[in-house]
């Protein structure tokens, strides 16, 4: 799937894979209400490959709304795990405070 | 839900290349359309609070009549409400509340259909009792959880001649309409109509949409040219669907008027239909805010709301404020994720069954694990954030819960400082672990203030550094209540795309 980049905020989804060999979904950028809806078709071609298991590498991610959020924990509640890697600080606390660490869950 | 309205709006934006007479008069009818559809989470949603009501207390007869009176007194959108069982083989009302219930004088066959039918929608039965004398349309809610074993049913009145009262002189005159249940215009499926000479012929244009599990079918006629603002027909549908569904969409239409004089200053055209599109957004939102916050003496209460000015959809930001007792006041603040009017529907959905759930005396962290059923991300894509705090005033004591909320701040005579609330998941998210309670006292003078995350959200920010700014600014506002959320408003809420709500809460000295 080619990146794609949207109009009104910045962001890439790209799947890629990691140096285990796992294919691992980049987003980097800024996720709101404009392009949640391309995460989560991002999201569900990534499922396709791997219905249980998805690893996003979210180390460009800079920030994400309540929209964005909403796309992973919906996709979390359909899988068995879902893992952000690398996260930066501010997605971290992000995560805490809205209380979902139990859902999402972080690797360094 | 949300598509109808979205549709309209896509619509605007082309409008100013190659209008004409009906393009215009097919856009009317599609704002009209949507703004009917959009009326509906207003009959929902007390349903749907009193359904979730009569599943937690097995069918309290007592409870639901003590929370379904209000929805029959004068201003109020039904003539009858009544809670039933599910599944008796001699259907009777467990309670009854107004008039008697039409549906009840049918045959047992007829109850047990509607009531199951409402079982099978996760929308709003629509019940068609126009064939009686007294025409009515009835709406009935089942709990959507597993098994319910309730439904909450409600009646509206319709005019038995359903001829809608036009106003001579004002800028609604130009317009016949037709409003049917269904998908197409069946005379005996009339609900209101500005003429008796039906259907509508001409140049005209008809617009179906869904209503709860029903459809409402629009068919509108200009008398004249159409060339006045695009929107001036709409506060009359309104007010004639108001009369009709009663809808209680009095707040709706006055707001309406005011945003289309303030649109009718502005010279270009194009601003002035998104500024007006974006008023019917702002409006319905409102429409679903406490219109005013209540009297409690020994208190000081005051709040906010700004929505987000870029976009033209309506957000999930509510507050509520309720009096318990004399004593007791429990503050809500929350935000569904999104926007839309399935987030907006999801809003006046939990603000009016965490209302329900308070007045039955429940503690917040019981108020929240109820709550639980009524959104769920994996199904509609929206989870809920609520702060919920039970103040006790002489105690000086607030107990709080959080369901993924951003922390309140509070400031008495020891300080400015951001309460450390256990968040527990977000309403809406699947997860083992209870809500814990956290009760703190406070000192003298304290003022509390609980807000959604468009006050300190910015890109690229920790949510502490957002925070601190919050708390700094209480910090250093040494005057009224009311000052210091518009301090908040002015200089701390800079993100022009997101909702805002603030509520205010200050013990008097």
């Amino acid at each position: 799937m080619a990146a794609v980049d949207d109009d009104a905020t910045s962001a890439r989804f790209e799947p890629c894979r990691d140096d285990a060999g796992e294919c691992v979904l980049h987003v980097a950028g800024e996720v709101d209400l404009s392009n949640a809806p391309q995460l989560r078709r991002a999201i569900e071609s990534m499922r396709v490959a791997n219905p249980a298991r998805l690893v996003l590498d979210v180390r460009e991610l800079t920030f994400m709304d309540s929209s964005g959020l909403a796309v992973l924990l919906q996709a979390a509640a359909k899988l068995d795990a879902l893992v952000l890697r690398h996260a930066q600080s501010s997605i971290i606390r992000l995560i805490e405070t809205t209380g979902v660490t139990s859902v999402l869950s972080v690797e360094p | 839900m949300g598509a109808a309205a979205v549709g309209g709006l896509t619509w605007v934006t082309a409008w100013s290349h190659g209008r004409n007479e009906q393009r215009l008069l097919d856009q009317r009818v599609r704002e009209a359309a949507a703004v009917l559809v959009t009326s509906l989470p207003r009959v929902q949603t007390p349903l749907a609070a009193g359904a979730e009501l009569a599943e937690a207390t097995n069918g309290d007869a007592t409870a639901f009549r003590r929370f379904a009176t209000p929805l029959v007194q004068q201003g109020a959108p039904f003539v009858s409400v009544s809670l039933w069982q599910l599944n008796a083989t001699d259907p009777r009302p467990l309670a009854t509340i107004g008039q008697p219930s039409m549906l009840a004088a049918r045959s047992a066959d007829t109850i047990r259909a509607v009531l199951n039918r409402s079982t099978v929608t996760t929308s709003l039965g629509i019940v068609d009792l126009l064939d009686a004398d007294q025409p009515r349309l009835g709406y009935a809610f089942a709990s959507n959880q597993a098994a319910p074993s309730f439904v909450a049913y409600a009646e509206a009145a319709l005019p038995p001649d359903r001829t809608g009262v036009v106003q001579q002189g004002s800028t609604f005159a130009g317009l016949d309409y037709a409003l049917y249940l269904g998908p197409d215009e069946t005379s005996s499926e009339l609900l209101i109509a500005s003429i008796r000479d039906l259907p509508i012929t001409g140049r005209r244009s008809v617009q179906s949409v869904d209503f709860g599990d029903s459809k409402l079918t629009l068919a509108m006629r200009p008398r004249e040219e159409l060339g006045g603002p695009v929107l001036d027909a709409l506060p009359w549908i309104i007010a004639a669907v108001g009369t009709v569904l009663t809808l209680a969409a009095t707040l709706v239409t006055e707001r309406l008027a005011v945003g289309r004089r303030h649109a009718r200053r502005l010279a270009n055209e194009n601003q002035k239909l998104f500024e007006s599109q974006r008023d019917i957004a702002q409006s319905l939102q409102r429409s679903l805010l406490p219109s005013r916050l209540p009297d409690i003496p020994g208190l000081e209460i005051a709040a906010r709301y700004e929505p987000g000015v870029e976009g033209v959809e309506v957000g999930g930001d509510w507050y509520e404020v309720i009096a318990l007792t004399e004593d007791r006041v429990m503050v809500v603040v929350g935000d569904v994720s999104g926007r839309g009017l399935e987030a907006s529907a999801a809003m006046a959905a939990l603000r009016f069954a965490s209302r329900g759930f308070a007045l039955e005396g429940h503690e917040p962290a019981a108020i929240l694990a109820r709550l639980r059923n009524l959104v769920d991300v994996e199904r509609d894509g929206h989870f809920a954030t609520i702060l919920i705090a039970l103040i006790s005033i002489s105690e000086r004591k607030i107990t709080f819960a959080n369901a993924g909320h951003p922390r309140p701040v509070l400031r008495d005579d020891r300080g400015t400082r951001i309460i450390e609330t256990v968040a527990g998941a977000p309403v809406g998210v699947a997860s083992a672990k209870p809500y814990a309670s956290f009760t703190c006292d406070v000192g003298n003078g304290a003022t509390l203030v609980a807000f959604t995350d468009g006050l300190f959200e910015r890109r690229g920010e920790m949510v502490d550094v957002g925070m601190e700014r919050v708390r700094a600014a209480i910090a250093t506002e040494n005057r009224s209540l009311d000052e210091v959320l518009s301090k908040l408003m002015r200089d701390v809420a800079t993100r022009a795309d997101d909702d805002t709500a603030i509520v205010g809460i200050r013990w008097q000295q």
